[in-house]
């Protein structure tokens, strides 16, 4: 057998999926916004200033492999890297306000936990963590970490394998139009969880000209939130 | 009980449908938007400017399939905080916020693909030079890097013109495969900054092409058109008060309530339909207003009815519109005077009228009109009651005794139901026998202006170009804090709103006992003060 051959067989499967979804205006549409997603974290990233910085850069990285993969057809993987992305998301707002853990989990000598970053008494969604960075979003905390967990599991069914994810262990490789359409959606949702937890960490401790970098970004996804109406000043009437 | 949105802000963009209660005049309206002409909605806080420019919005891109209509939706809100003695400085800020919106909107639908500033794409920088930026974002730049400094000189060369602006917008138009960009500009036209009208009307026609459609919402007291714009050739101006004459006018407005409200609510209102209908009649077709007053008398009884009456109608509505004259120094008089003047004289006398009237059975009245000859303070006067939503300017060029012409305006049902001591008495009755043909008639020199030209010609100082800076350097006593917060301010040697408003959160919390949250506070209302006064 050709091993060479092999592969290059595979990745013009690659290749003729990937021409499939560009073709596709839904998908295709979908994916250019998901992929427009990276020029808001740019935004994101060039407000923050802190150690958690590199880890947010990271997370960004696991996002663009996540289209990538996606746009590939490699639909397991790109859920999981989508669901990685998230979680480094989440942790570095986390390990912003848990310096020694930022540095143990840097040194190695401490695991990255889906469970604790989005602990309910300890965890970015927490009473604490809002009360202390910004308590008048505190009203929008739970419905934002279920909305958190949800995405997390949606993301895990793909990546374990679960039931209703099984017929993409089938053999043949092709453009699959509905898990397209299923990873987009989830990333919009990861989108808003990642903005809102920014929000809550940051917003406070931004100077007026960071304020305005960041504005669009945050007025997009949570523009109908008098709170932030407010902080941006958006209140007109 | 139910839980309102009383703003279109508050509702999500693609949810806005589910709570449009259509009417025909909304319909035009709305038509108009989504025109190839370009439309100008005029009309008073609340009566749902915001809300068409966001149905026609979703409506366009529920179609963009199909006609390849793209719709910007921008809001101008934060306009006022622009203030230069530049005269570009506020037309390139408009430009770049519609540049950058633009933008926006055509990312976030898939069209346009994101350049990210600071984040290495997977395939490095090849890719990147590949992407490019388009021309409109290239001028959204040029136009950004003009405004964000005002101190410095700007050559003006490089600065592009509203010519490579539309140039830009054809360009994408093709490469897009888009027909047309129709801009839906709310908050478009500052009410107390002339200059700000004159350019964005100037703006608003220059803009114009084959494949731009500019819309505006604005309010009604906004007049300086400037040299170029002319109403009704340049665009089709739509009105959008509610008549309050239309047959179906309770329905409506019914309708646009049932749209949010429980099932409770909806009980009460079937059960009390007459003292409904009296608060819809006093919301002279403004459903914020309505939501509001529904929500301050959520069972709909005679004795809440009565208290919201006078409770919105007979003092929130008149110091909403007295607390004008604290932020716009220099029309204080004008305010002042058309207070007094709806308030002492003309409501008064049409409630002497309709008591006349319904004892004898004959149409009632809540009209008055003023000969087009009256002074030009006054008409400025009765503008800014408009806006306010005590009067609703009605048509103008009408006839009254002897052949004279003028305008004819309309008192806001509630501040005249709230003058009779219970106002679910015969408020009915005044709504629904009102004709327009009755109206007491002010003419072109009636003794009442007196007071005003002279209070005018002594106090006439030129306003425009300064309440920003007067507004800065007010002292921090006009926020609203508590005596607490202001002492700490004080220590900390900030001693106005502009400092307040300059201070970053870190440093009003060296104060002592001021952490994250009060320093918040007290920097959001040095925010709140500085926008409040300056978009009213």
């Amino acid at each position: 057998m050709d091993v060479a051959e092999y592969y290059r067989g595979l990745s013009n499967s690659r290749t003729e999926i990937m021409a499939k979804c560009i073709a596709s205006s839904e998908a295709f549409a979908m994916h250019t916004t998901s992929h427009n997603f990276l020029k808001d974290y740019g935004l994101m990233l060039s407000v923050m200033s802190g150690p958690e910085k590199s880890v947010f850069d990271q997370a960004c990285r696991e996002y663009q492999y996540s289209l990538e993969a996606i746009i590939r057809g490699n639909y397991r993987h790109a859920f999981s890297s989508l669901r990685l992305s998230l979680e480094l998301f989440i942790a570095s707002v986390y390990f912003s306000a848990h310096l020694m853990k930022l540095k143990l989990w840097s040194a190695g000598t401490d695991d990255l936990h889906w469970a604790t970053i989005t602990d309910n008494d300890k965890g970015v969604f927490s009473h604490a963590f809002l009360g202390a960075f910004n308590a008048e979003l505190g009203t929008y905390r739970t419905q934002y970490a279920k909305l958190a967990s949800s995405v997390y599991r949606e993301c895990s069914e793909y990546v374990h394998g679960n039931p209703i994810t099984h017929e993409d262990s089938a053999l043949n490789i092709e453009f699959d139009f509905d898990k397209t359409i299923a990873f987009h959606e989830r990333a919009d949702t990861v989108r808003l969880c990642i903005i809102f937890v920014f929000s809550v960490r940051y917003l406070s401790e931004l100077d007026g000209i960071r304020l305005n970098i960041i504005e669009p970004v945050v007025m997009d996804a949570l523009g109908t939130i008098a709170e932030v109406q407010g902080i941006f000043g958006a209140t007109g009437k | 009980m139910s839980d309102f949105f009383y703003r279109t802000e508050d509702i999500k963009p693609e949810e806005v449908g589910q709570y449009f209660a259509e009417t025909s005049q909304d319909r035009v309206a709305v038509n108009a938007l989504k025109s190839r002409n370009p439309a100008i909605i005029v009309g008073s806080r609340g009566v749902g400017k915001s809300f068409l420019l966001r149905i026609a919005q979703k409506e366009l891109m529920d179609s963009f399939d199909k006609d390849r209509i793209f719709p910007i939706y921008v809001s101008f809100v934060r306009s006022s905080l622009i203030q230069s003695d530049d005269e570009h400085q506020f037309r390139n800020w408009m430009l770049a916020r519609l540049c950058s919106v633009a933008i926006r909107s055509l990312e976030r639908a898939g069209l346009l693909g994101a350049v990210p500033a600071s984040i290495g794409l997977l395939a490095g920088s090849h890719v990147d030079a590949k992407i490019g930026k388009t021309k409109v974002e290239e001028i959204a730049s040029a136009y950004e890097e003009s405004y964000k400094r005002p101190t410095e000189e700007i050559d003006a060369s490089a600065v592009p013109s509203t010519e490579d602006f539309r140039d830009a917008f054809e360009d994408l138009s093709d490469r897009l495969n888009i027909e047309r960009f129709v801009f839906l500009i709310d908050e478009a036209a500052h009410i107390f900054l002339p200059e700000h009208q004159r350019q964005f009307f100037t703006l608003f026609r220059d803009l114009r092409s084959h494949c731009l459609t500019c819309n505006a919402a604005v309010y009604p007291g906004v007049t300086s058109f400037g040299e170029t714009f002319q109403p009704t050739h340049d665009a089709s101006l739509v009105h959008i008060d509610r008549d309050v004459l239309d047959p179906r006018y309770v329905e409506n407005m019914r309708e646009i309530v049932e749209k949010q409200a429980d099932s409770t609510t909806q009980k009460r209102i079937a059960q009390n339909g007459k003292n409904f209908a009296i608060l819809a009649y006093a919301c002279s077709g403004n459903p914020r207003i309505l939501l509001k007053t529904l929500a301050a008398a959520p069972s709909l009884s005679s004795t809440e009815i009565n208290e919201v009456m006078r409770d919105h109608y007979r003092t929130t509505i008149w110091s909403e519109h007295s607390a004008l004259a604290e932020k716009y120094y220099g029309h204080r008089n004008v305010i002042d005077w058309g207070r007094e003047f709806v308030e002492s004289t003309v409501i008064p006398e049409i409630k002497t009228k309709n008591d006349s009237y319904l004892a004898s059975d004959r149409n009632t009245s809540a009209y008055f009109w003023i000969h087009r000859d009256a002074p030009e303070v006054v008409k400025e006067s009765l503008r800014i009651l408009c806006y306010t939503g005590v009067l609703n300017e009605m048509e103008a060029g009408i006839r009254a005794t002897r052949s004279e012409i003028g305008k004819r305006y309309m008192v806001n049902l509630g501040c005249l139901f709230a003058v009779d001591a219970s106002p679910t008495t015969q408020s009915f009755e005044i709504a629904k026998s009102l004709t327009p043909k009755r109206m007491t008639e002010y003419g072109a020199n009636h003794p009442l202006y007196k007071n005003l030209l002279e209070l005018e010609a002594r106090n006439h100082s030129d306003d425009s170009g300064r309440h920003l800076e007067r507004q800065l350097a007010k002292p921090i006593q006009v926020l609203d804090l508590t005596v607490w917060q202001k002492e700490k301010l004080t220590e900390l040697e900030l001693t106005t709103v502009g400092d307040v408003l300059n201070a970053t959160e870190e440093q009003l919390k060296l104060a002592k006992y001021v952490g994250d949250v009060r320093a918040r506070r007290m920097r959001n209302a040095a925010v709140a003060a500085v926008l409040e006064y300056l978009s009213g």
